[in-house]
């Protein structure tokens, strides 16, 4: 892409925020967002730690899904966890604890233990993905209690139809077909969105049986409608869709097993915007989501079906909200809505609603042109649950027009999530079985009525405590720096989350098998350090780069070693037993110490070629508490962690006529694989062509 | 795809016995069976020599005992579920603490192995096949240390084998005296788990196991899981109550 484009796109972003935003004062050409306030804000005048990628980054670097783009930011990790399902972490907090937005609005998780597949998110329509770090509760009620990532999709600003068409190949035969139209006809805009992506999988472990993906494709089609009623009201209908199929390929005792599963996903979204004054103005808000998975697996011999497994999860939330700006310098915002969540699946003894409802507010102060107040805070009644309140503050002090101090404090949630309250599942092959905790007192007692409980291992009075919210109090503060050439940041983090639930045993059956449940545990802690900064020494040329320092524990833990509670490891050859210092404890699973990212983007304007080189490095993490002494420590075997490592993707793009793009890349330059355990998808080559239209 | 993955690790978890050691040869277990024997160090054969006389005593020694085996005579049979249809069976092999060898005796034993089951000669019988029947009044408990600092019972909590509870100690991985690795298959003692044991004589010893292997080795290799599994490599001593 030519910096020609850029421009004529910066230049239609600000046309477009004049056109209808007015909430806020936009100075400069300078990107906004509105994830972290709800309003447009100046990314640098805000006193939150924002993280912002726009499109372009996302073209020249090639990525077609979420989680490659978000992988290349300081402080966002994307791995799989120890049961191999797909993760993130922001702040060293897993995604469990982050809330995904399309345009405001949440995505549901599916059936992943709370997990969210960033991969199921094309990245082909999208004008810029912001992430908002640490605690927003006070914005986005349960979930964002480490943050919240919001794709904000384009709005076409063209009267003619204007779109691309594209088609990309690669190693595992990767294959991507995109189209995107989009026009502005009188009170009209529409655009139009269509993906297909398809593989045919991988393996990166070829001892083990089965391949780590199986071949898969998955359609993602959106549809974007805005009308424009009047100067003052103006409503916008998206629709998205995404249907996934995978084969699924394994062995039981060494019986092959065949399947498939077949995922949809799809959302409504429906806000208008009415602008009653100057100074008034209210949007409302309809999202309605669904998310249905099947899945189903035959053992070979007899076509029995072993595994089946339905999800059906849907999402109705309606909201209000409406900003006041009393004077230039000081507006209020008020939100109310509810929600409706429902879930049926199997494992379910019944179908079941979560029904809460919800209101917050926020004032947005300035002082004396150098200091910049947030204060929110939401409230959250449930059906199942605490009333939760989660309040937050953050301060912003302009020293001069270079540099600025920045602090946030906020306290936010997790609500239980249904599987925790209401799994009701019997591991048919091992025989163990899981309970949620609403109905574990009920369940074990009609177990115990059939005399298939041995012995109970908790009392009935402790079991019908309610299960408590997750919640965390969390602290960030730093500065930044900028002038034409550089821009840093600096920001310490601290996060300390509290009631963290987890599985614990409740009783044994009778054929030996525990019965599980879910409580309230141990505290963790995530802090560190984030450092950001973007140099563009020449024009044509930007470099960009970032650390994160991480330090994670669980509290518990190093309680117990200063309680003077024991831990024991084995020396590595004699195999003598000793006992572990306190500074062993090597934290919590699947998080490293130190995380670099170094970018480079150039562009040839004579040649009309851009370059991007990107590096990403993870250090050493644990992975299995390998000499079985119940925490991850130094002494856990080299089986246990897996190495630090360094990825390098690259991405040329030539522009070669008005109307055609061509693109050629490679992730995993280097083909770095990692040992004893591989996690890394070895080198993959890939080809692109657009056309525009 | 992902989801059968961890159903497999899960059943795993909880057939570690068989997943490991499928190639068993189901070796005779008879004490008088020498090359299964120990081979003990000097301080110890010079006890044996007149262990007649002190045979009323757990040795104040550290002693190392080598290679016990702990194998079965059939395996268990599972359905395509993985589901037991038919449990495992065999003799345990019974170790006797004051005579610091393997023994048949029906009454004078203290602890008693099969694969990574280790019972008591206290209380009742369990219910799993083979099991000796309970003479005497031991009692194990299991507790957190250096072999070396413990020198009494103090307040480690003894128990005895029931058909209430089962086994007195734990046959699961994590909470006993093993975890199973589901990656490598592998059965390894956690570090600073010391058994305390009082005997059939109603003497008490701590018990430290130190591998599952054959001879002990410091890497475990395929050739050791196929062939050399079920073989208790431990080191015990007389403490005080």
């Amino acid at each position: 892409m030519s910096l020609n484009k850029n421009n004529i796109f910066i230049f239609l972003l600000v046309i477009l925020h004049s056109a209808f935003s007015q909430k806020m004062k936009i100075d400069s050409l300078e990107t906004t967002v509105i994830t972290a306030t709800r309003t447009k804000r100046q990314l640098s005048s805000l006193p939150l730690p924002v993280t912002l990628v726009s499109k372009e980054t996302i073209q020249k670097s090639g990525s077609l899904r979420l989680n490659e783009i978000l992988e290349e930011q300081t402080g966002i990790v994307t791995v799989p966890d120890q049961s191999g399902f797909e993760g993130m972490q922001i702040q060293g907090l897993e995604s469990e604890y982050i809330s995904i937005l399309i345009d405001g609005v949440p995505l549901l998780r599916g059936r992943t233990a709370g997990n969210f597949d960033l991969k199921q998110l094309a990245v082909g329509n999208i004008k810029q993905i912001e992430v908002v770090k640490g605690p927003s509760s006070a914005l986005y009620g349960s979930d964002a209690l480490g943050g919240v990532i919001n794709i904000i999709t384009d709005i076409p600003t063209s009267k003619t139809p204007k779109g691309s068409v594209s088609y990309r190949n690669g190693t595992f035969v990767e294959q991507d077909i995109n189209l995107n139209i989009g026009q502005r006809i009188g009170k009209l805009t529409y655009s139009l969105y269509a993906n297909r992506f398809s593989s045919d999988g991988y393996d990166l472990n070829r001892e083990t049986e089965g391949v780590t993906v199986t071949p898969f494709e998955n359609y993602t089609f959106g549809g974007k409608f805005i009308y424009k009623f009047n100067k003052n009201i103006k409503n916008t209908t998206s629709v998205r869709t995404y249907t996934e199929y995978q084969d699924i390929l394994s062995s039981f005792e060494n019986e092959p097993l065949t399947g498939s599963s077949k995922s949809k996903d799809y959302n409504i979204h429906n806000l208008t915007v009415h602008q009653w004054n100057e100074k008034f103005d209210m949007e409302y808000e309809l999202y309605f989501t669904q998310l249905r998975a099947k899945e189903r697996v035959n053992g070979d011999a007899n076509a029995r079906a072993l595994f089946n497994t339905d999800f059906d999860n849907k999402l109705f939330r309606p909201e209000i909200r409406a900003h006041y700006r009393y004077s230039d310098n000081v507006t209020f915002t008020l939100g109310v809505g509810a929600t409706f969540d429902y879930l049926d699946r199997v494992n379910f003894s019944e179908a079941k609603n979560f029904n809460s409802q919800y209101v917050y507010g926020q004032a947005d102060i300035e002082l004396l042109n150098r200091i910049n107040f947030i204060l929110g805070a939401r409230q959250d009644w449930h059906s199942e649950y605490d009333k939760r309140f989660s309040p937050k503050g953050s301060i912003r002090f302009k020293i001069n027009d270079h540099w600025a101090l920045k602090g946030s404090v906020g306290s936010a949630f997790k609500a239980p999530a249904f599987r925790q309250l209401f799994l009701d599942f019997t591991n048919s092959a091992v025989g163990y079985t899981v309970l949620g905790r609403n109905i574990a007192l009920n369940r074990l007692n009609a177990l115990d009525d059939s005399n298939l409980i041995l012995r109970r291992t908790i009392s009935d009075e402790e079991l019908r405590t309610p299960l408590k919210a997750e919640t965390s109090v969390a602290f960030n503060s730093g500065f930044t720096y900028n002038n034409s050439k550089l821009k840093a940041e600096v920001n310490y983090f601290r996060n300390n989350i509290s009631n963290l639930i987890d599985t614990f045993v409740i009783g044994t059956r009778t054929n030996a098998q525990n019965v599980f449940s879910y409580q309230n545990i141990e505290s963790i802690r995530t802090e560190g350090i984030e450092i950001n900064f973007t140099l563009n020494p020449i024009e044509n040329l930007k470099l960009s780069g970032g650390y994160q320092l991480l330090y994670h524990f669980d509290n518990s833990i190093r309680d117990d070693f200063d309680n003077g509670k024991s831990f024991f490891a084995r020396r590595p050859i004699t195999r003598e037993v000793f006992k572990i210092e306190k500074d062993d404890y090597f934290g919590l699973f699947n998080r490293s110490k130190h995380h670099i990212n170094i970018k480079l983007f150039y562009n040839w304007a004579e040649k009309n070629t851009s370059f991007s080189l990107r590096t990403i490095y993870r250090s050493k993490y644990g992975l299995f508490d390998d000499n079985g002494n119940g925490i991850l420590d130094v002494y856990d075997g080299n089986g246990a962690f897996v190495k630090g490592f360094t990825i390098t993707n690259a991405t040329v793009t030539k522009h070669l006529k008005d109307f055609l793009d061509i693109q050629i890349g490679s992730n995993n330059l280097f083909n770095v694989k990692n040992n004893p355990i591989n996690f890394i998808i070895g080198r993959r080559i890939f080809g692109k062509i657009t056309y525009n239209f | 795809m992902k989801k059968t993955n961890f159903l497999i690790y899960l059943l795993c978890l909880s057939t570690l016995g068989i997943v490991s050691c499928s190639d068993d040869d189901n070796t005779d277990i008879s004490p008088n069976n020498t090359s299964t024997d120990t081979q003990g160090n000097t301080d110890r054969e010079e006890k044996d020599d007149n262990k007649e006389d002190e045979s009323k005593e757990v040795t104040l020694e550290v002693v190392e005992f080598k290679n016990l085996p702990a194998t079965v005579a059939t395996e268990a049979e599972r359905d395509q579920m993985g589901q037991i249809t038919k449990p495992e069976t065999g003799a345990y092999t019974k170790f006797d603490f004051e005579t610091g060898k393997i023994t048949t005796d029906e009454n004078d034993w203290d602890i008693a192995f099969r694969t990574t089951a280790i019972i008591v000669n206290g209380g009742e019988n369990t219910g799993t096949t083979d099991e000796p029947d309970r003479t005497k009044e031991g009692a194990i408990g299991l507790t957190d240390g250096l072999f070396d600092e413990i020198t009494a019972v103090k307040d480690v909590k003894l128990k005895q084998d029931s058909k209430e509870n089962g086994f007195a100690l734990t046959q699961r991985s994590g909470q006993g005296w093993y975890s199973y690795d589901f990656r490598t298959n592998v059965i390894g003692p956690i570090p600073g788990k010391i058994l305390i044991v009082k005997t059939s004589e109603g003497n008490y010893a701590k018990v430290e196991i130190l591998s599952y292997y054959k001879d002990n080795p410091s890497e475990i290799t395929d050739d050791d899981k196929n062939n050399g599994v079920r073989y208790y490599t431990f080191k015990y001593s007389g403490i005080k109550k």
